[in-house]
């Protein structure tokens, strides 16, 4: 199982650069695909789901060109889009039927599977609900289910948790984790905290290029011994904010305790703390880590 | 001010929605044709059974110019610029809008201000056509005073009360759909025909005025002329020949000119304003007293009270969950580390992928079913019957395909309208999901017909099988909307079907001559084929 991009750009017909000259080879396991909004991490899930093509570069699995050979690819993906709707008219059950029909899986095999699915994810009760009467929440744990409906050896998930309370989205977390050991799960969020604990690889995407690719261990490595927390005065915080990136900022009676990445200690009563992948990634995608 | 200010953003960020539009380019595109058409006389308005025509001057060329923007506006304008509201929501505006203090009157006249300029960027774009083809003819300059004056005479008015009726209609229960397209179509060809029938209260295009100015001419100029059959404007081939000309110079400007037509653009903005009472405010569970209370002044504040924004921002109660454990179920050991909560109970599965025609048939026919009212069901079952009944009958086939208007304008729009797409397209079989909306719509057909083509020998009808759900599926996926398809339809079946006129006749209400079955079913399998097989990926 791999999916392999290369060179990939993708450039929409006003001119925006969503995606710049992108390769990435991503096998079995969690990866996950961080950057900010407007990074381009949408359109490259969009490029991956066949459901664009791009402008330039190819996107091959198991070796198979998924550009003039989409149903390759769509035979084994799961796909949960950013921003997607639902049949408001069908029940839960009826539209799970209706995308098994669309992604080829027999209806003996179809009807367990959605009963499962719909245990999983929790909406077993509201199965004959119509989905027009469905919360945001509920709806996307309907698109989590249809991703997950063909048993994809590809799980495309971009911003799987909008939506989701923190408990939901923690054990969304755990269920990636455990798919992504037979399978190759690519997670698209902003939210750092949804890939920390659970991928195995990280790919930060910032301006439409990839930025950085390593495991979460080596990310955090980068900024080992360079991440620091002090106190300052309340008046103080935006000149920090100039000079460094700052991760956290918490009020305290004293001042705000600011924690952020600096080569250099920033401040005389700095002191070095243990680096968090929020730190790497932040520090990633504002450039260097010394004094601005 | 701060209403002028709401008003005018509504307005002015609803218009560059429109104006940016790249489908627009095309409706421009074919209104610089019609700009050529008027100048090149093959638009052409001719009096007394196609003997006399007015001498070229700027009021004459601007007047028919005005005449044919005004009835296109009245025909199709209602199909491009309704939509207003539907747009908001679907991207997901609407609850902003509704959770702003805006009072739904000044949001609705924003709508409608956007709607009749929209309208009126058209018109101008004939007019602009037309007074550039004129100059390059080697004309001169055309008198602009001559040839605004009928535009912003008959024109104007025109677009303010179509854009109204667009807005009114969104506003109404029942009316936003295909039927309230279906009911303002017969009302609109009402509208442009009565006028010159007879004295009828409402002008909307002004037919009856220039009429009787262009008659009261014609008969100074010429005594002899019959004043019976007076007035044709259409578009012809062939332009008439040995036509006599007559001086007109524009219709007289009179104070009681003047205030009907303004009148028409107050009445217009009154539509607009009163569409306030029934319009919901994007409650996705509307109530008619919360709504009335809203919208009537006094009763309203203008900041949403607590009661309507929970309203606006309802949404389902989870349901309780109970069973077996779920990944998502809230649980009395939510404290369980995150990898107890295993999927392994998911498991794998090894069937084999394939195509399920039948279940994917029966889950569109469910679908499409669905979208359908009581109402409309029970209507294709009564008039199923009458055709079993009475087979042959000509006048029952023309209602039977008007019916099913509302199932084949969402066959491929609904993806759309859902924002069902990317889940479509990601999927291994998009292209059977088509396929299978096109059979609904072909099915639907077939059962309604099944009478008059079974027992009443309206064996012809079977072409309109074929085209009719094609033309539905292509131009819904081509547009987005059930809009297109509704704006050539209900001309074809106008045309072809309600005026038997057999050379576009595709319902077997007519003797049809074999080019036009070959004609259409080429179309119609054209159409399937381009529809079902286009990809979208761009």
């Amino acid at each position: 199982m791999e999916l392999q991009i290369d060179d990939v750009s993708k450039t929409y017909s006003d001119g925006t650069e969503a995606v710049r000259d992108l390769s990435l080879t991503v096998s079995k396991g969690l990866i996950g695909l961080l950057g900010p909004n407007g990074a381009g991490k949408s359109t490259l899930m969009r490029l991956i789901a066949t459901i664009t093509a791009p402008t330039a570069g190819t996107l091959r699995w198991n070796g198979t060109d998924i550009v003039n050979h989409p149903t390759t690819m769509r035979r084994v993906l799961g796909y949960l889009p950013q921003d997607f709707g639902v049949y408001p008219e069908l029940t839960a059950e009826e539209f799970l039927d209706y995308m098994a029909a669309l992604k080829g899986v027999p209806g003996g095999a179809a009807r367990s599977r959605i009963d499962r699915l719909l245990e999983i994810v929790g909406l077993q009760d509201a199965r004959d609900r119509s989905l027009g009467g469905f919360s945001g929440g509920m709806t996307q744990r309907v698109g989590i289910a249809c991703a997950l409906l063909n048993d994809p050896d590809l799980l495309v998930a971009d911003e799987p948790t909008v939506g989701l309370d923190p408990e939901e989205r923690a054990r969304f977390r755990a269920l990636l984790t455990d798919l992504a050991e037979e399978r190759v799960v690519l997670l698209s969020t902003h939210i750092v905290s949804d890939v920390e604990a659970t991928a195995t690889r990280l790919a930060v995407m910032n301006d439409g290029r990839l930025a950085a690719t390593s495991s979460p261990e080596a990310l955090i490595d980068r900024v080992r011994g360079q991440v620091w927390e002090w106190v300052v005065g309340r008046g103080e915080l935006g000149n920090v904010r100039d000079q460094y990136p700052v991760t956290k900022a918490a009020r305290r009676p004293d001042g705000v305790r600011v924690r952020s990445v600096a080569e250099q200690k920033p401040a005389a009563s700095a002191t070095p703390t243990e680096p968090a992948l929020e730190d790497a990634y932040l520090s990633l995608l504002s450039g260097p880590s010394s004094p601005r | 001010m701060s209403v002028l200010r709401a008003w005018f953003y509504t307005a002015t960020a609803d218009l560059r929605v429109r104006l940016r539009d790249r489908r627009l380019l095309m409706v421009v595109a074919a209104c610089i044709y019609l700009g050529h058409l008027v100048l090149a006389g093959r638009i052409e308005l001719t009096l007394v059974d196609r003997s006399y025509r007015g001498a070229e001057n700027a009021a004459w060329m601007g007047t028919v110019l005005s005449l044919t923007a005004a009835f296109l506006l009245v025909l199709f304008g209602f199909y491009l610029v309704r939509g207003a509201l539907t747009r908001d929501r679907q991207a997901r505006t609407a609850p902003l809008v509704a959770a702003s203090p805006v009072r739904s009157v000044t949001y609705l006249l924003g709508k409608w201000t956007s709607g009749t300029l929209f309208l009126l960027v058209l018109a101008g774009s004939m007019a602009a056509s037309l007074a550039v083809l004129f100059m390059l003819q080697g004309n001169g300059l055309p008198a602009p005073v001559s040839l605004l004056a009928p535009f912003l005479l008959f024109v104007v008015p025109t677009a303010a009360v179509v854009a109204a009726v667009a807005l009114a209609f969104e506003c109404l229960p029942g009316l936003g759909g295909t039927v309230g397209g279906i009911l303002y179509f017969f009302g609109a060809v009402g509208a442009t025909v009565t006028p010159v029938l007879g004295s009828v209260p409402v002008d909307l295009l002004g037919m009856g005025m220039i009429h009787d100015s262009m008659s009261q001419a014609v008969l100074a100029q010429y005594p002899e002329a019959d004043p019976g059959t007076m007035f044709s404007f259409g578009y012809y081939r062939d332009p008439a020949e040995q036509l006599k000309t007559f001086q007109w110079d524009g219709v007289a400007v009179t104070a009681d000119l003047l205030a009907r037509r303004v009148g028409l653009v107050l009445a217009g903005a009154a539509l607009a304003a009163g569409a306030a009472l029934p319009f919901d405010r994007f409650d996705p569970s509307p109530n008619w007293q919360e709504t009335l209370r809203a919208a009537l002044p006094g009763l309203n504040t203008s900041t949403p009270t607590t009661d309507e924004t929970s309203a606006v921002n309802s949404v389902a109660a989870e349901p309780p969950t109970a069973g077996p454990p779920s990944v998502f179920e809230s649980s009395p050991d939510s404290s369980v580390p995150e990898e107890s909560a295993s999927h392994s109970s998911l498991g794998s599965f090894s069937a084999p992928v394939g195509l399920r025609p039948f279940g994917l048939f029966a889950a569109e026919c469910r679908r499409g079913l669905r979208r359908r009212s009581w109402t409309w069901r029970l209507g294709a079952l009564a008039l199923a019957g009458a055709g079993l009944w009475w087979p042959a009958s000509t006048g029952l086939l023309v209602v039977m395909w008007l019916w099913p208007m509302p199932l084949w304008s969402g066959l491929g729009a609904g993806e759309a309208a859902s924002r069902v797409e990317p889940l479509v397209a990601s999927s291994l079989y998009p292209w059977a999901q088509r396929a299978a909306a096109w059979a609904v719509g072909a099915g639907a057909t077939l059962v309604l017909l099944a009478g008059p083509l079974l027992l009443g020998g309206h064996w012809r009808a079977l072409v309109g099988v074929l085209f009719v759900p094609a033309l539905g599926l292509a131009a819904g996926r081509l547009s987005g909307t059930p809009r297109l398809f509704e704006i050539v339809y209900l001309v074809l079946w106008y045309v072809g079907l309600a005026n038997r006129q057999a050379a576009l006749d595709f319902g077997g209400v007519t003797e049809a001559p074999g080019a036009t079955l070959l004609g259409y079913s080429v179309a119609g399998a054209m159409l399937l084929a381009g529809a079902v097989a286009w990809d979208w990926r761009s």
